[in-house]
């Protein structure tokens, strides 16, 4: 690219300028990403601890809650114990009492006869009504603030009954004469009779009457044996109650900006229930199948992995959720947790967006670094643009007026040059330490030396031109004359070579004719003695001919005289097939005298049957034959009749053939007398052409040397011209 | 018992050979205008006219064609007064005979024209081979028309 010296002072600015910009914008872009994806990554650590931190909160809340629930029950069990004891010897009566006994999980009622169970001198018979006082269980009642009911064993398998209880049923009075059964409709132990069989105490949650009560059992014993579970003893609670405190402060609980705590059951029927939701909206409501956009059935993933923590380890689950009265899907991650005395699946959920807008401000100052990076650089590149502009146009300015002069030098105006530094001369004088005012005096000076050379050159140069014009006109004339004769006698020996040349020509040709009559002639002879042959074979063929066809008739002849015959052996033989059958009938009349004759009669009509086959087939050949040989005859008539003809043909042929060969051989003698004539005018020509060329010659010759006198001068010319106009550019 | 064979039309009949007179040559006959066509015409046999029937005509419909083999057998033939007669019988291939048991003929008729005359069926090495009854062969109402020549011209 060509470039002045001030455009590329102002580059050098602009590029100092621009690149330190470029350069902080690209390393911007490129750490922006990284930086982002860090940021996020953080950001979901910092929630994924906290959610994990929630979840285990909440689990040690709940076992908080649980342990001191525990301890309550063993409490009340305690005093409802003593309260037992109090009552006495606990001893049956001899009188049976029929009880209607409820089962529990079917609800079948059936009529049970019991002995009457006595706790001292009270005797527990139904009594539903809470009017009424009922031994043991009111006091126990009143003073813990608990349920509490005694259990009589029903049967071997050890059902219970409830024959004494605080826990009001559906219709509100005593639910006593209810069952709970060992076994389970699917016949599964069921935990709490399970473990009081063996005389152990159960505390823990158990279904009382269609609500989950902390409860504690114990197996009450016969006495004084106690050898045997008889019934057992029930304290407990609504557990939904006491858990209100804690689902309330369950329920407190924010996980980031707007995560929440949730709990779902675990096992069982209420597996995929929510037991606490989001502000309780939606508790008891199954969302075991819920699936996310991609179809995972994330609550089931949730749950498998929070049965498989233990002891309040955390496990993570991500997924997509929308809450209630929410329009958008919204990625969310959970901490999740098992805790098993409840069957608790506790999930801290929060959601990943609400770090979503420390990133969008992040985000936003990264991009107006950007925008006001590059900005600034515009500026800075401005004024550098500016400051070069006028550095550049004085540096140059100097040096540019001295190009002008040397460029008016260049196009040889002399005159103009030395006024332009005449002109220059002050300005120059002011700054005389200067390269630019060293290169300016130097073109001064050299101006003054060219304007000297060049006048004496154009004076000289004008006298040699008009000398060289004066030879060359002489020179041309003298030529031209020269050049006329040459041509006249190009013109003479052009057309006698052509003369020659056309009469060597007919020469050829004529011997050539002369060759081919002479062929002609030996090809005619050969021909007449071809066809003399041919003539002769034809007579034979024609003799031959006759013969075969007066034979054919000779054949013609024999083969009816074998038809005749032929049909003569046929009559004899019907003849005898017809004595023979005749002679067949009268033996059979004749009955067993004709018997063999009857035998020779056969023989002779078989006999007489071959014979007929055997002339037919003679017939038959014999017609054939027949047909072939007249088709021989006519065809051999036909072929006499061509050959006769051809015999004709070839007589006349060859009648022809001698006329012919007469005529050529008249011809060949003509030719040659020809042909001499013709080889005397071809020698006379060549000999004319021959004197033409060396008359030519001459003339060439000369010609050749003028012309080459006449260039020389030309030359002198030429040069003297070319001298003249050089001069004449420089203008003095 | 050995019977005469022969074709009439396309099949092959057997006639008695017992019920045979002779076997001749076809000879010239005489035509009987107005006579049915089934009726060949008279022959001159030993002196006296006797009646030809074609056989092909009478069974197919097809009258006889006249080849050397084509023969007139001479039968024996009982009128419906009970007086025996000669007939004539046209017919081709009349050139061989054939030795046969009556229970080598099965039941089993083969109707058609004049299907009153023929008879039961036997077997060969060249077909069926149907038997002739010369009793039925001439229809009634023709018989008075045939016979009509003088007493003592019957043999």
């Amino acid at each position: 690219m060509h470039m002045t010296l001030k455009h590329k002072i102002v580059w050098l600015a602009v590029l100092a300028a621009a690149l330190p910009v470029l350069v902080m914008s690209i390393l911007i872009l490129t750490q922006k990403q990284g930086l982002m994806s860090k940021i996020v990554a953080d950001m979901n650590s910092i929630s994924g601890n906290e959610t994990g931190e929630i979840a285990k909160l909440v689990h040690g809340m709940c076992a908080m809650s649980n342990r001191r629930t525990e301890q309550r029950l063993r409490e009340h069990l305690a005093s409802a114990r003593a309260e037992l004891e109090a009552q006495g010897v606990i001893t049956f009566d001899t009188n049976q009492m029929v009880w209607v006994a409820c089962n529990q999980f079917t609800r079948k009622a059936t009529n049970v006869p019991l002995p009457v169970l006595r706790l001292g001198e009270a005797r527990l018979t139904p009594n539903a009504e809470f009017t009424v006082p009922s031994p043991v269980v009111d006091i126990v009642a009143r003073f813990s603030q608990c349920y509490c009911t005694i259990f009589q064993r029903l049967n071997e398998d050890g059902d219970m009954l409830r024959v004494a209880t605080t826990v009001p049923g559906s219709d509100g009075k005593r639910a006593i004469g209810t069952t709970l059964a060992h076994h389970g409709p699917q016949g599964e132990e069921t935990p709490v009779l399970a473990a009081v069989l063996k005389g152990e105490t159960y505390v823990g949650r158990a279904k009382v009457l269609d609500q989950w009560h902390a409860a504690a059992y114990e197996p009450i014993w016969d006495s004084p044996a106690k050898t045997r579970v008889i019934g057992m003893l029930y304290v407990g609670f609504n557990l939904d109650k006491v858990n209100q405190e804690l689902r309330e402060a369950i329920l407190s609980i924010v996980v980031g900006k707007t995560g929440y705590v949730y709990v779902l059951g675990g096992k069982g029927e209420q597996r995929g229930h929510y037991i606490i939701s989001r502000g309780g909206e939606s508790d008891g409501t199954d969302i075991w199948d819920s699936k996310d956009p991609e179809g995972n059935a994330f609550i089931q993933d949730m749950i498998a992995k929070g049965l498989a923590t233990t002891n309040g380890s955390i496990a993570y689950e991500r997924y997509s959720w929308r809450n209630k009265g929410e329009s958008s899907l919204r990625m969310k991650v959970a901490a999740v947790t098992y805790f098993p005395a409840w069957d608790w699946i506790i999930a801290a959920g929060m959601y990943e967006d609400d770090y979503h807008g420390v990133l969008a401000r992040l985000n936003d100052v990264v991009n107006r670094l950007l925008l006001v990076g590059p900005l600034g650089g515009v500026i800075v590149m401005l004024m550098a643009i500016a400051l070069a502009l006028a550095i550049g146009t004085a540096i140059a300015g100097s040096i540019n007026k001295t190009i002008a002069v040397a460029g008016i030098i260049a196009e040889g105006n002399l005159g103009e040059a030395r006024r332009a530094i005449e002109a220059m001369q002050p300005a120059m004088q002011r700054k005389r330490a200067d390269e630019s005012s060293r290169l300016f005096s130097a073109v001064s000076q050299m101006t003054g030396r060219l304007v000297s050379l060049v006048s004496q050159v154009q004076r000289s140069s004008v006298q040699l031109v008009s000398t060289a014009t004066e030879i060359a006109a002489a020179s041309h004339q003298q030529e031209a004359s020269v050049t006329e004769f040459g041509a006249s006698t190009t013109e003479v020996t052009a057309a006698v070579k052509e003369i020659s040349a056309t009469s060597q020509e007919l020469v050829r040709t004529m011997q050539a004719v002369k060759t081919v009559s002479i062929e002609t002639e030996g090809l005619a002879d050969v021909g007449r003695a071809g066809l003399t042959g041919m003539e002769s074979s034809m007579r034979q063929l024609a003799g031959a001919t006759a013969s075969i066809s007066a034979r054919l008739a000779v054949i013609n002849e024999k083969a009816n005289a074998i038809n005749s015959m032929v049909t003569t052996i046929t009559k004899v033989a019907d003849q005898t097939n017809l004595l023979s059958l005749n002679a067949a009938i009268e033996a059979e009349k004749a009955g067993e005298y004709g018997l063999g004759f009857s035998v020779v009669a056969r023989e002779i009509r078989r006999l007489a049957d071959q014979t007929a086959v055997a002339s037919l087939d003679i017939d038959q050949t014999v017609r054939e034959m027949q047909s072939s040989v007249t088709a021989g005859v006519m065809e051999m008539d036909k072929f006499t009749g061509e050959v006769s003809q051809g015999v004709r043909g070839v007589n006349e042929i060859g009648l022809q053939m001698g006329r012919i060969i007469e005529h050529v051989k008249v011809l060949t003698p003509r030719f040659d007398s020809v042909n001499e004539g013709m080889l005397a005018q071809s020698a006379g020509a060549r000999q004319i052409s021959e004197a033409m060329v060396q008359l030519s010659d001459g003339a060439h010759q000369t010609r050749e040397s003028l012309r080459q006198f006449k260039e020389a001068a030309d030359q002198l010319k030429d040069a003297a011209r070319g001298l003249q106009q050089e001069a004449a550019q420089f203008k003095v | 018992m050995l019977f005469v064979v022969f074709k009439a039309g396309e099949a092959r009949y057997a006639l008695e050979a017992r019920q045979v007179v002779e076997v001749i040559p076809l000879v010239t006959l005489r035509k009987c205008p107005g006579a049915p066509g089934a009726i060949a015409g008279l022959m001159n046999y030993g002196g006296a006219g006797v009646p030809v029937v074609d056989l092909g005509s009478l069974t197919g419909g097809m009258p006889s064609i006249p080849y050397l083999s084509t023969r007139i057998i001479v039968t024996h033939y009982v009128g419906g007064e009970g007086r025996q007669r000669v007939l004539g019988l046209l017919a081709e291939s009349v050139t061989n005979t054939v030795e046969r048991k009556e229970t080598d003929f099965c039941q089993g008729r083969v109707g058609g024209a004049g299907s009153l005359c023929l008879g039961k069926l036997a077997v060969d090495g060249a077909g069926f081979i149907q038997r002739i009854v010369a009793a039925n062969l001439v229809p009634k109402e023709l018989e008075a028309m045939l016979f009509t020549e003088p007493e003592g011209m019957a043999s």
